[in-house]
């Protein structure tokens, strides 16, 4: 499902992964002084086209994976409007017996909005950058050893692997008699247990492959070619652009209503 | 064109007393192909580390005398440098690589080399189209099978193109379908390229016809003999095998025979034997009709129309469909069929991990949801691939005795069960080491004991025999073959055709989802009407049978005649 949005060919997945985690961070940073509920809520309307519409992401599958976001923005609302650290002055109605007021909903809401913008510009960078383009663009783009991010894509082509080992292992202690204990007693015996064969077998994993890719001559120095190319493209250009004039407008626009 | 040159090459690990090996001295001119053969566990992979320099490089180790590939050194050189020269295939196919997909593995190692991207595309298509995988170029790594996995590490060395090639035992984890094409693709390519070839091989009887020098170590890690394998075998073929080291099977019947005919040249390949025998005046042996339906106990499993499709899997072909068969009781059945046949799947069926999407399994005529889960596991044992993952204490004899304890045996009937059964597995001398510290064989045969301590019927072995050495094989296939004289139902599940033909007595060969035969295993081994059904599971007759029937068929001619 993740790998599928991750390589499907839209403009969001063709944008350099660098360019979209520094526009996640300018998102983040603008949004600091921000206390009104319009800014932030316009701000993930757009979010959330443009995540549907540069990289074709179901909108229903967005709704979907956003809910724990939305939950978590619902609490903002409730702990602003409930007990608010300065309550305000245009008391709306009264909830089992404590004043409500319209600015504390509104910094509430603006909070809740804030959240799932985070949220979405999240998704956004996690749904449209598979893990082994980022760690090329790291490497290329960035300052990251190549020691570092190829042991991490080796690492990565690992989890398959050991994720069918721990079912075995599973299978192995339901046969000799230990089932699923319930308990934090018994879930930590279990974990211990599981934990000798996972580390044996992970240890002789690591070293085989180290073995291995030194034998392909790998040393983990930059003196090295590039197979996969991560470059930076006009596409990376427009996709600045783009977000920061969202942002200017905004900026500019919210002096309008606050 | 390189030739390799080791002069007294000793090595010591840090944490041994003595050297793992010491002496070695030995040439390997180029274009040549050498074997190094030698009990378990004397340091042939060490040396191959030695000669890229990964040993001492990146593995502490303390070196004395001299290596040279060509005109390197590889003490002295770096691992870039000695990756042109020397390459190495691996056993292992899950840990030899470190990118995603195909494509990107093959280019790894020319980006290391710092070959320019312009020139990769080719080489990459090149090495790719040679190793028959050009169809699954951009395709995930964890998608291929062990067998392409290995062609894919013969492809990325390749890319490479070093001079000299190291074969650590590259098809001990593949089946023999596998086997054949990987060795016949290093084969030629060795030959197209004129490579310098290292092998390290304990499962000789698919290369050794390619092979021009042999070098024998000794336990201690010393060299104890160089020369052709045809001179060797024929000189001390009896004296390697109290060493432990294992014998093509056409040598050991050569051997058999040497009191019969001289044997010139001394034979390698089946063909070989056959020859020089029909030369020799003696007539083809008439393969005999199979073996009678032996008599079958009452089914002690009955699957009926089982069929069985993962959850998750979208493109819904189910695993198994509408399968039936029948296991009978105190019979060595085999379950045999092709990578991904779902074979481990039906094990599986049977100790309820998983759930029939249709179908009913019984167990002694009950339906398998009828019985607990307690009265389950305490009837059926499952040995699994891995022996290590079924260990959960941190002695051998606690191991052994914790099924019992479970039971709440008295302290005096498990102490003498578990020296009985350390007997049995010949594991005594070793009661009080972590079983993770133990010898691949012992762990193996370790894993096997704890399943008997709860006196299983039914056994159900998955692969047990799997990168194991011969040695080790054939104390578990002994210990197995007395537990079903004992009375136990065994069932294995295995691509090794020539254990199949030796130990068992009911064969199910898996296809498609489907039971494609069920019946005496001689006859789907060897009768030409199973031929198309052979070929299609990728199960091929072995030769054992073959040899056996020239060797009685010679006795006996000699025999009356000297009547």
């Amino acid at each position: 499902m993740l790998e599928q949005y991750q390589t499907n060919n839209h403009f969001l997945q063709q944008v350099n992964p660098l360019a979209k985690l520094i526009a996640l961070l300018v998102v983040i940073a603008a949004m600091i002084f921000v206390f009104d509920p319009w800014t932030p809520f316009l701000l993930w309307v757009v979010s959330v086209l443009m995540l549907h519409l540069l990289g074709g992401i179901p909108v229903k599958f967005i709704t979907l994976i956003s809910i724990p976001f939305m939950l978590f923005g619902l609490t903002f609302v409730w702990i602003n409007a409930v007990f608010p650290a300065e309550r305000g002055e245009l008391i709306l109605f009264s909830l089992f017996g404590l004043p409500i007021a319209l600015e504390n909903i509104q910094t509430g809401l603006s909070l809740g909005f804030r959240s799932l913008v985070f949220g979405t510009w999240s998704l956004l960078f996690v749904l449209t950058t598979s893990p082994t383009i980022f760690l090329h663009s790291l490497i290329q783009n960035g300052k990251l050893s190549p020691r570092f991010g190829y042991g991490i894509m080796a690492a990565y082509r690992l989890i398959p692997v050991f994720k069918n080992e721990w079912q075995q292992l599973k299978l192995a202690h339901r046969i000799r008699g230990l089932g699923e204990k319930g308990g934090l007693i018994g879930r930590y015996r279990q974990m211990k247990r599981y934990a000798i064969p996972l580390l044996a077998s992970a240890i002789r994993k690591a070293s085989r492959l180290a073995i291995a890719m030194e034998s392909k001559g790998f040393d983990g120095s930059r003196n090295r070619t590039y197979y996969r190319v991560i470059r930076w493209s006009s596409k990376d250009a427009f996709f600045a652009m783009g977000v920061s004039s969202i942002l200017t407008v905004l900026m500019i626009s919210r002096q309008w209503w606050i | 064109m390189v030739c390799v040159q080791t002069d007294h090459l000793s090595i010591r690990y840090p944490t041994n007393e003595t050297p793992t090996v010491q002496d070695i001295s030995a040439f390997f001119p180029s274009n040549s192909r050498s074997l190094i053969l030698g009990p378990s566990g004397v340091g042939k992979s060490t040396i191959t580390l030695a000669l890229n320099g990964i040993i001492p490089q990146s593995i502490e180790a303390e070196v004395s005398g001299e290596v040279a590939v060509g005109d390197l050194h590889p003490q002295h050189h770096t691992v870039g440098e000695m990756s042109k020269k020397v390459g190495i295939l691996f056993q292992d196919p899950e840990t030899q690589f470190c990118m995603y997909t195909v494509a990107e593995e093959v280019a790894f190692g020319l980006e290391n080399l710092q070959v320019p991207r312009d020139q990769m595309d080719s080489i990459i298509h090149d090495s790719l189209q040679k190793t028959g995988l050009l169809h699954v170029k951009e395709d995930p790594i964890h998608s291929l099978s062990g067998g392409m996995k290995q062609k894919l590490a013969l492809a990325c060395l390749m890319a490479i193109d070093p001079e000299v090639l190291i074969l650590d035992e590259p098809t001990a984890n593949l089946d023999p379908q596998a086997t054949i094409e990987v060795f016949a693709l290093i084969d030629q390519w060795g030959k197209r390229a004129k490579k310098t070839m290292i092998f390290i091989e304990h499962q000789l009887d698919d290369m050794i016809h390619f092979i021009d020098d042999l070098i024998i170590l000794n336990k201690q890690g010393k060299i104890a003999y160089t020369g052709t394998p045809r001179e060797l075998f024929q000189k001390h073929a009896n004296q390697f095998m109290s060493e432990g080291i294992w014998l093509p099977k056409t040598v050991k019947t050569a051997i058999s025979l040497g009191d019969f005919i001289q044997w010139d040249p001394f034979p390698l390949l089946p063909a070989e034997l056959e020859q020089q025998l029909i030369k020799a005046g003696i007539s083809e042996p008439r393969i005999p009709p199979t073996k009678e339906q032996p008599m079958y106990g009452k089914p002690i499993i009955e699957m009926q129309n089982v069929s069985y499709a993962y959850d998750n899997n979208t493109n819904a072909s189910s695993v198994l469909s509408e399968l039936t068969f029948h296991i009978h009781q105190g019979e060595f059945t085999v379950l045999a069929g092709a990578n991904g046949a779902g074979k481990s799947t039906i094990a599986q069926l049977f100790l309820r991990a998983k759930k029939p999407s249709t179908g009913i399994i019984k167990w002694k005529d009950h339906p398998l949801p009828s019985w607990s889960d307690h009265q389950l596991m305490a009837q059926i044992g499952l040995v699994m691939q891995n022996p290590e993952s079924q260990f959960i204490t941190e002695r051998v004899d606690e191991e052994l005795s914790y099924g019992p304890r479970q039971m709440g045996w008295s302290e005096d009937k498990r102490s003498s069960h578990v020296d009985q059964l350390l007997d049995i597995v010949n594991l005594s001398h070793v009661r009080d080491h972590n079983p993770f510290s133990l010898s691949q064989g012992q762990k193996r045969r370790l894993s096997v004991a704890t399943m008997l301590i709860n006196d299983q019927e039914l056994l159900i072995l998955d692969e047990p025999t799997f990168g194991q050495d011969a040695e080790n094989t054939e104390e578990l296939m002994n210990l197995l073959k007395s537990l079903q004289q004992q009375g136990k139902t065994i069932l294995m599940i295995t691509h090794d055709m020539g254990l199949v033909e030796q130990f068992a007595t009911h064969m199910i060969v898996l296809h498609e989802g489907r039971c494609a035969y069920e019946g005496n295993p001689i006859s789907f081994l060897h009768s030409p009407s199973y031929e198309k059904l052979r070929a299609q599971t990728k199960l091929t007759t072995p030769i054992d049978r073959k040899l056996q029937q020239w060797q009685d068929h010679v006795q006996q001619k000699v025999g009356v005649q000297h009547a």
